[in-house]
């Protein structure tokens, strides 16, 4: 998959793993990597992408006598999931010209 | 490689971030760590993972258009061009550990399946079961703590013993001397007597200001070589445990 769209399909992944219930790192891999490649080194910066923007918030919670960090999806991302799913639908009909379907059927 | 040894190695080659960054990074793969753990997976499982923590830092500091400040020759071959895209090479059992479905064209570097998986749980069970001596095992822990604790105490016994015993030796002549210092001016003895005690003063001063300094000598040298050898013997037996 070509890298650029790959990059946003993952921001628009984690948060969609965090679209009902926070989580962490660790498990959002496991949610996510069952749909798309992804890895510790490329979450850490799709994370800190989100938190920057204003998406994603995050708090610690103890958990096992440590601290673990869990990640919330804010309005601004559930926005931002709205919007992809508006793109997915530009995107089908890209699809269909680059196919040569017409959208006109 | 350790799980300690990888983290250094990432904080080596984030040196341009902020501390708050670098602190934040570690943070964030202490918790991967942990984590990983607690899901049962190995530590030399998780390291295999997370991949070089060299390329680790790079696409990292590439976030930062810093990457220049990574060493390249400490870099695997593609991960200059993978830096900037989201491909990160993987190992072969990190899909059969986590279910993924890959998609059409996007196939893993190695095909791992399920039958695969359960011969190398089975293969790793039985090696345990073997008896033989891991880190992992019960008997693996015996010997690390006979070694670790019954070997450097031992050692540490006898310098000590050695170091008292030449000590003791040189104070003896040191006492001596003084002894006959005195006796040699007490006036109830003839001049010759008085003579030879002054002398044999002299000798066992002279001994003893000699073996003083020598003792201290033998003990630091020797200090030296302990620690050495512990710090060898150490090195290799957590080496062996990774």
């Amino acid at each position: 998959m070509d890298a650029q769209l790959k990059k946003g399909l993952l921001e628009v992944c984690v948060l969609a793993a965090i679209k009902e219930e926070e989580s962490y790192g660790y498990k959002i891999i496991a949610d996510v990597s069952r749909y798309v490649e992804i890895s510790e080194s490329t979450l850490y910066p799709i994370l800190k992408r989100l938190e920057a923007t204003g998406m994603v918030t995050t708090r610690s919670k103890e958990y096992n006598g440590r601290l673990r960090k869990y990640y919330m999806i804010t309005e601004r991302g559930r926005q931002k999931i709205n919007d992809f799913a508006a793109d997915l639908e530009e995107f089908e009909r890209i699809y269909k010209f680059i196919y040569g379907r017409s959208d006109r059927q | 490689m350790t799980r300690i040894e990888w983290e250094n190695e990432l904080k080596k080659n984030m040196k341009g971030l902020p501390d708050s960054e670098q602190a934040r990074v570690l943070e964030y793969y202490n918790e991967m760590f942990a984590d990983g753990l607690e899901f049962g997976k190995s530590e030399k499982q998780l390291i295999a993972e997370f991949g070089n923590p060299v390329d680790v830092a790079y696409r990292i500091m590439t976030e930062y258009g810093m990457e220049e400040r990574v060493k390249e020759g400490d870099r695997t071959p593609e991960s200059t061009d993978k830096a900037r895209n989201i491909h990160v090479e993987t190992p072969p059992d990190f899909w059969a550990g986590r279910g993924a479905k890959r998609a059409h064209g996007d196939e893993p570097v190695t095909k791992v399946d399920n039958k695969s998986k359960k011969n190398a749980i089975a293969a790793e069970k039985k090696e345990r079961k073997a008896g033989s001596i891991t880190p992992g095992s019960a008997a693996g822990f015996a010997a690390e703590v006979i070694l670790l604790g019954w070997l450097p105490l031992t050692l540490a016994v006898v310098l000590v013993t050695l170091g008292i015993s030449v000590l003791a030796v040189g104070y003896c002549c040191a006492a001596g001397a003084v002894w006959a210092i005195i006796a040699s001016f007490m006036p109830l003895l003839t001049m010759g007597v008085r003579i030879v005690g002054f002398s044999m003063a002299l000798a066992a001063a002279g001994i003893a200001f000699l073996i003083i300094p020598l003792t201290a000598a033998i003990l630091k040298g020797i200090g030296k070589g302990s620690l050495k050898i512990f710090k060898c013997f150490f090195g290799w037996f957590f080496k062996r445990r990774t």
